[in-house]
């Protein structure tokens, strides 16, 4: 035991003093404050382009005119209401004959606009003419309030009382509220814990066999094993290389939050869903971690022994090409469940050992997950580690100290069936 | 205290890397691993140190299975290997705390043999700063911080200019002082004939010899004479009937059947009036019977 820590505290140490590690930390620190801070950074330069056109309008006392011809007399009195509904222009009264000369004013005035009431079947129309729609006012607003003002004269045509009338105007309040977790802003939320699990499991993995190989090229590994047993070694690092990874990941998860709490705009919306992170509960918290620990630790075994094989750093690469595809695989399982996490396909993927680290987390962010799904996924994790664990030691023992070509898998599996 | 290998087999596949090995050593001292490149040493020495599974043959000490824990035993591989990007101060304390020592004991080894290896001064560096000499240094350091009672050294004095040669030859002589079984093996013959008593020396994988280096020369006898002369004694060599060896800028080295042969090729080149610098009669060096017995 004293062996194990004594391997992770030292493969920890050197790691956490590698200028990749320093380097990777602070660009990945950066890059979660920045995508985090984008809804904020998006709000305040709309909030800026309101502002500068608010700012010109007043300034320059350079109100909109609304050229106004009523010619049935359908607002009657009511052009100064309009003003004060439509504060930022002013209303003017023009008769038919102008037209033309409106229009070409309207044409060469981008603030001016020219309104033309009509009726058809005794139901108020109107023409609105802008040099570029979306621009001036807007036109359903204007719609709604002549149609109250058509209302209104009706129903005081038909003598019904002021109060009655009222009430028949005014809108009907309603208010959603969503019980369940919210699908747009858990969908989210899953995407972004899928992808850093994934990233950070196949990132750490990684170092695993890098690490072992790099012991492997410097020869220090006829030292290593014997001063102590190989698999105190193996595990030792794996440990060590998961450390540094749940180091990192605590921090980009601490960083995230600290940047969400102080920039993160209240009511931020995406394609009109309120997107926030409250699907975060302390359990999901720990759910994620527990399944960062033990994908890790299901990839970390295998990559020791990817990394054990080859000779030569280089080829480390190649080494854990079945690896990458193995995880790749199970990352877009668990990817592709997401639109639906309570279907078969994400039930399936996060009870697969290879592909529930990058499933279950996601799905309990997104979903309410069964207890017994849980239970499954994470037992069959735990069997498959201990299964792996103790295949990739005996491999491990063997492939450490062959220099020369590439163990291939079949020589792998010669070496798990003999005895050591 | 003993180390007794019997009867080890070792195969690689369908090749033989070792055939029925057995050697003994029982008391402190050095003993020679011997052979040319491929013979089976490190084969030999892994199988010693239990890192390597043999497929035969049993290998104690005291009577007990060689293993990490049952011996304290250091071990300077004949390819180096330290961590090229770490401190040196680091990775010698790593490793001596991999080997059980604690925290004080292993900061009060590494400074004894930074002061013994004159390397006190690079503690802080990494150890790819460092030149092939003084890497090898740190690497002895490492097989020696845990005061093993085994020592195995392949190739100890590889690399070595002649004043850091001295320098290992000296601690070696110390750790002998000191009562430490040490296995070395090492194509430099000098060496081996200036530490060993007893050696073995393989040839694809067989034992060609193996015992006390001093019978195992006794027992050729007083064979070889040396002769330094400037003059060309071809002819009267060829008199004799002496076989020659060799012949270099200082002289000539001969096999004699007998003194008396010896004698009278000395009288002859007296009478020649030829000057002889050197004449010395003597059982053969290591390094002919090495390449006698291994040679063909």
């Amino acid at each position: 035991m004293k062996g194990f820590f004594t391997v992770l505290g030292y493969t920890f140490k050197e790691n956490s003093r590698k200028k990749t590690f320093i380097i990777s930390t602070a660009i990945t620190l950066i890059l979660t404050i920045l995508v985090i801070s984008i809804p904020a950074i998006i709000k305040n330069f709309d909030k800026n382009d309101k502002n500068k056109t608010e700012q010109g309008s007043t300034l320059a006392e350079n109100k909109g005119i609304v050229f106004v011809i009523d010619s049935k007399g359908i607002i009657k009195g009511n052009l100064n209401k309009l003003d004060t509904v439509f504060p930022e222009y002013k209303f003017k009264s023009e008769t038919a004959g102008n037209i033309n000369s409106l229009k070409a004013n309207v044409k060469k005035e981008e603030n001016n606009a020219l309104l033309i009431f009509d009726e058809k079947n005794g139901v108020p129309t109107f023409d609105y003419i802008v040099k570029q729609s979306g621009s001036g006012l807007d036109p359903s607003q204007l719609s709604q309030f002549i149609k109250k003002i058509f209302v209104t004269d009706l129903l005081k045509k038909a003598n019904v009382s002021d109060n009655v009338s009222q009430m028949l105007q005014s809108d009907i309040s309603y208010k959603v509220n969503e019980l369940g977790k919210g699908k747009a802003s858990s969908y989210f939320a899953s995407m972004v814990i899928s992808m850093l699990l994934f990233f950070v499991i196949y990132f750490y993995g990684y170092g695993v066999a890098m690490s072992v190989a790099s012991e492997k090229t410097s020869r220090v590994m006829e030292l290593l094993v014997t001063s102590t047993k190989p698999s105190i070694i193996i595990l030792g690092k794996s440990a060590a290389m998961g450390l540094l990874g749940l180091v990192q990941l605590f921090m980009v998860v601490c960083t995230g939050i600290l940047t969400y709490k102080l920039t993160f705009p209240e009511n931020f919306k995406i394609g009109g869903q309120l997107l926030d992170l409250s699907s975060f509960t302390p359990f999901s918290g720990v759910m994620i971690v527990f399944y960062f620990i033990l994908g890790y630790s299901l990839f970390a075994m295998m990559n020791a022994v990817a990394g054990a094989t080859v000779s030569k750093a280089e080829d480390v690469n190649s080494a854990l090409t079945p690896i990458s595809f193995i995880s790749i695989a199970g990352f877009y399982m668990g990817y592709f469940s997401l639109s639906l996490p309570k279907g078969t396909v994400a039930i399936v993927s996060s009870i697969i050992p290879f592909s529930a680290p990058f499933s279950m987390p996601s799905r309990i962010l997104a979903t309410e997950v069964p207890a017994w799904q849980i239970t499954a996924s994470v037992f069959a994790l735990i069997i498959t580690i201990i299964f792996i664990a103790w295949v990739s030691i005996k491999i491990y023992s063997s492939a450490i100290l062959h220099y020369g070509k590439r163990l291939r898998l079949k020589d792998l599996l010669r070496m798990s069936t003999k005895k050591k | 205290m003993a180390l007794n290998v019997s009867s080890v087999i070792k195969k690689f596949g369908d090749k033989i890397a070792l055939d029925n090995i057995s050697f003994k050593i029982e008391k402190p001292g050095v003993f020679g691993l011997l052979g040319t490149n491929g013979a089976g040493k490190t084969t030999t020495i892994r199988m010693i140190l239990g890192i390597l599974e043999k497929d035969a043959g049993a290998i104690s000490w005291n009577g007990n299975p060689v293993t990490r824990e049952s011996v304290k035993f250091g071990y300077l591989p004949e390819e180096r290997g330290l961590y090229p990007k770490a401190k040196i101060v680091d990775q010698l304390s790593y490793f001596g705390k991999l080997r059980g020592m604690d925290g004080t004991s292993v900061k009060k080894a590494i400074n004894y043999w930074f002061d013994r290896l004159k390397v006190s001064e690079y503690s802080n560096s990494t150890a790819e700063q460092l030149s092939k000499g003084n890497q090898q240094k740190i690497q002895l350091i490492t097989a020696l911080l845990h005061d093993p009672e085994l020592i195995v050294l392949d190739e100890p004095l590889s690399g070595l200019d002649p004043v850091n040669a001295d320098l290992f030859k000296s601690v070696i002589y110390e750790l002998v002082e000191k009562g430490k079984f040490i296995i070395m093996s090492s194509h430099h013959m000098e060496s081996i004939e200036d530490y060993c008593e007893d050696l073995i020396i393989l040839k694809n994988g067989k034992t060609v010899l193996n015992g006390n280096l001093k019978q195992i020369k006794a027992g050729y006898g007083r064979t070889n004479l040396t002769l330094n002369t400037q003059d060309d004694i071809d002819l009267l060599i060829k008199e004799q009937a002496i076989t020659l060896i060799s012949k270099n800028a200082t002289g000539y080295e001969l096999k004699i059947k007998s003194d008396d042969q010896a004698y009278s090729l000395l009288e002859k080149i007296i009478a020649s009036k030829i000057r002889l610098d050197k004449f010395e009669i003597r059982e053969p060096s290591l390094h002919e019977i090495f390449i006698e017995k291994v040679g063909e």
